[in-house]
């Protein structure tokens, strides 16, 4: 039988070493879909790099370095403030501040906000009378309310936790009402018929039902969380990423300022995906290609 | 020998969008325990309606039923419902799915699980336990949403145009594996159907229904002995002749509506 012709290498060639392999395995990389992610990867860590490159290139020659900094000084930066030796607390000390207020403010924001949208969502009549109230209280932004919050809960963490509090109770009590309000009738008409009393089927039907938008806006609500408490410290404080910010501003102090926005920036996406990685084990049941995100949107 | 189902003068008008609308009047029908009966009329004839209010979803504008010769008002677990939609719960398994009404009743430990089992086996799911209803084609979402019902035991089961949907072949596996079920466990099922055919093969008796307001024309019992060979029926002189007569009734309503 005649050797076939190969157009391209077999997939089980082992990838000899040298210059050879190392031009195979990118041929490979370059074609194959199952190493689409490698591609991916290997692009968005090629821009990252140009990126800063670039920035480190422009600061000083083209742009003030006092304007926008650059990758060198915020690593130098970030060595100094990180450091032990700092007068007024390191970073970490800030940071853990600002994550403590939010976590707290967080927590019973969702504890309440999805309780209260419970209740609310099976409570047609007073739904209705304080429906124009709570939209009109969520209306505004919130930072109008924080010299409120400061003048009755004083200048210590209170009135961050409870800035916090506020925003995410909002989201997710908007987010659980419309979630149990948007469970199918016939859903619940079919538990019924099945044998099911109200508490059965709250717990094995509404609440599976309205989880996808209840997971949603337990998410929105971190980054959203995440500005109270800083708009909170941003205003008054002596502690906390916010004021850092505030102080940084007042000093002209650019580095410092880009420092704490990359700190955050970081922490959002890790937790995010976090949350992510949680909502697809949570909703696997969801057919594919229907994300948490899309498909959670309540509106 | 006094009906299970023993249905008098009932009646249910709507209001919708201020104009009252008379979806059902004067129904009456009495119903054999273990029979089969399947209901056929045009559209917007109430047919749904009927089996709602015999579920006990809401009540009727007039009449009553009587099970067991005392009157019912609301849910009866005694009377099964399975929908034209198969609303099986999405998060679910198949097998958890229909294992849901026996969560429900409490369960009774391994009997259930064993009956369950048995059940997806006979519909020829057994091995489809663990997928999830979006895994499932429509056929096989069906007839977990009909095993469901059967696995809590109700007396009754009322059923809305389940293979409504199908493509014609999986109906007539469906409908085989239905007379199947139905008479090993020998059940009392009140069957819609909008297929002529489908009413006369599975049927005990036909209930023609008139246009809105819908009342019952005709009832027809169907001769054609058991077991029926859903694949050939139509071949035989008994069904060529209440197909006829059963059609002539149908289309004189359809074409009143239209
Ligand atoms: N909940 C309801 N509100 C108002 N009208 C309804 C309602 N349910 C059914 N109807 C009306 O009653 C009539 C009968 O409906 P239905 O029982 O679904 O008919 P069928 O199942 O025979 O097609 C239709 O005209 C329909 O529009
Ligand atoms: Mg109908």
């Amino acid at each position: 039988m005649a050797q076939e012709v190969q157009s391209r290498p077999p997939e089980e060639v082992l990838i000899p070493a040298g210059l050879k392999g190392l031009r195979l395995l990118l041929w490979r990389i370059r074609r194959s879909e199952e190493l689409r992610w490698v591609r991916v990867a290997l692009l968005r860590l090629l821009f990252g790099v140009v990126m800063v490159a670039a920035w480190e290139g422009v600061s000083g020659r083209l742009i003030d370095q006092k304007i926008i900094s650059s990758p060198g000084a915020l690593l130098e930066a970030f060595i100094d403030l990180a450091g032990p030796e700092n007068p007024d607390g390191t970073l970490w000390t800030h940071f853990a501040y600002t994550m403590e207020n939010t976590f707290w403010g967080y927590l019973a924001g969702a504890l309440l906000g999805i309780l209260f949208g419970f209740m609310l969502a099976e409570a047609e009549v007073i739904a209705q009378v304080i429906e124009p109230f709570i939209m009109a209280f969520n209306g505004v932004p919130r930072i109008a309310y924080a010299p409120l919050f400061i003048s009755w809960f004083g200048i210590e963490r209170q009135p961050k936790i409870i800035l916090v509090l506020t925003i995410v109770f909002f989201l997710c009590f908007v987010s659980t009402f419309s979630g149990i309000r948007s469970v199918p009738q016939e859903l619940v008409n079919v538990a019924r018929i099945l044998g099911g009393r109200k508490v059965d089927i709250l717990r094995k039907v509404v609440l599976p039902a309205a989880s996808p938008w209840i997971f949603n806006g337990l998410k929105i609500s971190i980054p959203f969380g995440m500005v109270g408490a800083i708009v909170g410290e941003y205003i008054i404080a002596d502690r906390g990423l916010g004021y850092l910010l505030q102080r940084y501003n007042n000093e002209y102090f650019t580095t410092g300022i880009i420092l704490v926005i990359f700190i955050l920036m970081l922490f959002v996406v890790a937790v995010n995906q976090a949350l992510n990685w949680a909502e697809g084990r949570m909703l696997r049941w969801r057919p594919t290609g229907q994300t948490g995100q899309e498909a959670a949107t309540p509106n | 020998m006094s009906a299970l189902l023993s249905i008098r003068g009932l009646g249910k008008r709507f209001l919708s969008r201020g104009t009252i609308v008379r979806a059902m009047e004067n129904v009456s029908l009495d119903v054999q325990e273990g029979e089969f009966v399947t209901i056929v009329g045009p559209s917007g004839c109430g047919k749904s309606t009927l089996l709602n209010i015999l579920v006990g979803l809401y009540p009727p504008s007039g009449g009553e039923i009587r099970f067991e010769g005392k009157p019912i008002r609301g849910l009866n677990p005694e009377i099964g419902y399975v929908t034209q939609q198969d609303n099986l719960l999405p998060w679910r398994t198949l097998r958890k799915n229909v294992l849901l009404p026996i969560e429900f009743r409490g369960g009774d430990g391994g009997g259930a699980e064993e009956r369950v089992r048995a059940l997806i086996r006979k519909v020829g799911l057994a091995g489809f336990d663990n997928h999830y209803p979006h895994e499932l084609s429509g056929g096989m979402r069906q007839r977990a949403n009909i095993i469901r019902t059967l696995a809590y035991n109700p007396r009754v089961i009322l059923m809305d145009e389940p293979f409504g949907p199908l493509d014609a072949q999986t109906r007539l596996t469906l409908q085989n594996q239905l007379l199947d079920l139905w008479s090993e466990e020998r059940k009392t099922i009140i069957f819609i159907t909008h297929d002529l055919t489908e009413a006369i093969t599975l049927a005990d008796r036909v209930v023609v229904m008139t246009g809105r307001p819908g009342t019952i024309k005709s009832v027809t019992p169907i001769a054609i002995p058991r077991p029926r060979d859903v694949y050939h029926i139509h071949h035989s002189e008994a069904y060529r002749e209440v197909y006829d007569k059963l059609w002539e009734e149908l289309r004189a309503e359809v074409a009143r509506i239209m």
